[in-house]
């Protein structure tokens, strides 16, 4: 079984789950988090963009899960928005990318946020591995300030911060590591010293057109040198118990 | 004939150095790779110079069909250009990792040793490591290439990953850069080939950090076949010999 934890689709302008689906099963991937694309990159209302993902979710629930997202520069609407997506729309989590959205998190909404994550028991998934707002040890900070929240590094430092992004796991117990963007090299000291419960996959596919990066950043995992049970868990068992999809 | 190529291949020193490449070879022999461009370790980048161009050179002369030696100075050396030029006199193939030692690519402090290329007559291309955020920005190697319009370089990475985007509007700009492919992710790679050109590319698997094997299969199975033999070792030779003239 394969659990995609960094997967876009841009939900407000395709709205064709099926050829979504198609994409998946050509790939063989059986469940995903998804996260929209356009959104990240203020196009469009915000809310309107959650609403949709959700409403493309939850026509194949058993395949998608979706990460909602929020602009924290938009203030006190930013947190209601993340509460309504909490309590209202029961999202699996959220996703930020402060590089594209263009906003550093060192600021009260998201302390708001890491605290009602933690209350609901969902994780915050990161962009990670790009100056200055995406440092995997900017996130360790967030880690440190709520212990009580799970944070993921969505591309484990991708190329140049992947030893950070591993120091940054080995010292907070709530972050979790993607493998998604680094080389295999770094993927496999990952595997090796972090602890087997906290790795995920994912592909960062950004939608139509760019499908082949799923069959190569599926292809670098399928390289490493890993016992049957620490892929599993990679590969699932764990995005299973961090998302808790059922 | 055309010669296969790969790229960027980095490899060991010291008591390691010789089983490191002679498996490499192995692995290529294994793929139809005749050649490859072997990059000493960071620390011979930072630090280390002499003893990582002497490691390169000696690996060519044991394998001289097989191995093109990168050389190297650290720019903040006041000898800079005596070192360099005692690689390039050997045979080196002139590189540099701005963000491995420490000044931006498009410092000015590069210019003495570009220079000397000049100067000597030694018209190699010249490959500069891209990626890193401050001191590895495509736009940076367009401000250098624009300097030295009579030089060709290579864009190590080809910006990867964050700077993907700058790589197309720069190779419009300056003619005189190439991008190579290691760590920038086949698929995004032949995408930039077709805007940009496919007598622009260079293939490179970032060995050891990477398999050769799946980056040369993905490169293969993404490329258009009537551009794979530019791509995987046509370019880069066309470069080699043009200079070497």
């Amino acid at each position: 079984m394969i659990i995609d934890t960094h997967i876009h689709w841009p939900v407000t302008m395709n709205s064709d789950h099926k050829s979504f689906l198609q994409i998946l099963d050509r790939f063989n991937i059986d469940h995903v988090l998804l996260m929209g694309y356009e959104v990240l990159w203020k196009v469009g209302d915000v809310s309107e963009c959650n609403d949709r993902l959700v409403e493309f979710c939850g026509k194949v629930p058993n395949r998608m899960s979706p990460l909602a997202t929020v602009h924290l520069s938009e203030g006190e609407r930013a947190v209601r928005e993340a509460r309504r997506c909490l309590e209202k729309l029961k999202v699996c989590g959220f996703k930020f990318h402060p590089w594209v959205q263009g906003e550093s998190f060192f600021r009260e909404e998201m302390y708001e946020i890491c605290r009602m994550a933690g209350e609901h028991g969902v994780p915050i998934v990161f962009h990670d591995g790009t100056p200055p707002y995406s440092l995997p040890s900017q996130i360790g900070l967030l880690a440190e300030m709520f212990p009580g929240t799970l944070f993921t590094l969505g591309h484990g430092g991708i190329l140049f911060y992947w030893q950070e992004a591993l120091e940054t796991t080995k010292r907070y117990n709530n972050i979790i590591i993607t493998l998604c963007g680094q080389h295999p090299w770094a993927m496999q000291k990952i595997c090796d010293q972090v602890a087997p419960d906290r790795i995920l996959f994912g592909t960062d596919f950004v939608g139509p057109g760019a499908e082949e990066y799923i069959a190569y950043r599926k292809g670098l995992v399928e390289g490493l040198k890993l016992p049957s049970e620490l892929r599993e868990k990679i590969m699932s068992k764990n995005a299973q118990r961090i998302f808790k999809l059922s | 004939m055309t010669i296969t190529i790969d790229g960027c291949c980095q490899l060991e020193l010291g008591l390691n150095s010789q089983h490191d490449v002679l498996k490499l070879l192995e692995r290529m022999d294994r793929l139809g790779i005749a050649r490859c461009v072997a990059f000493p370790p960071d620390e011979c980048f930072a630090w280390e110079n002499e003893s990582g161009n002497e490691a390169m050179i000696t690996l060519m002369r044991e394998h001289p069909d097989r191995i093109i030696p990168a050389v190297t100075v650290n720019p903040w050396r006041p000898n800079a250009r005596q070192v360099l030029l005692r690689g390039l006199e050997r045979g080196g193939l002139p590189a540099f990792s701005p963000g491995v030692q420490g000044l931006m690519l498009s410092d000015r402090k590069l210019d003495t040793l570009l220079q000397l290329l000049m100067d000597e007559k030694i018209h190699r291309p010249v490959y500069l490591h891209t990626g890193h955020h401050s001191h590895g920005a495509p736009s940076q190697l367009a401000l250098l290439a624009g300097r030295f319009p009579q030089l060709n370089f290579i864009m190590g990475h080809s910006g990867a990953t964050d700077y993907s985007t700058d790589v197309v509007p720069v190779c419009r700009m300056c003619p005189n850069i190439y991008i190579e492919s290691s760590f920038a992710r086949p698929p995004g790679f032949v995408v930039k080939l077709n805007q940009i050109g496919f007598d622009r590319g260079i293939f490179g698997s970032g060995y050891p950090f990477n398999s050769v094997e799946f980056e040369w299969s993905e490169m293969k199975r993404l490329l258009p076949v009537e551009h794979q033999t530019a791509v995987l070792g046509g370019n880069l030779t066309r470069l080699l010999k043009e200079h070497s003239a």
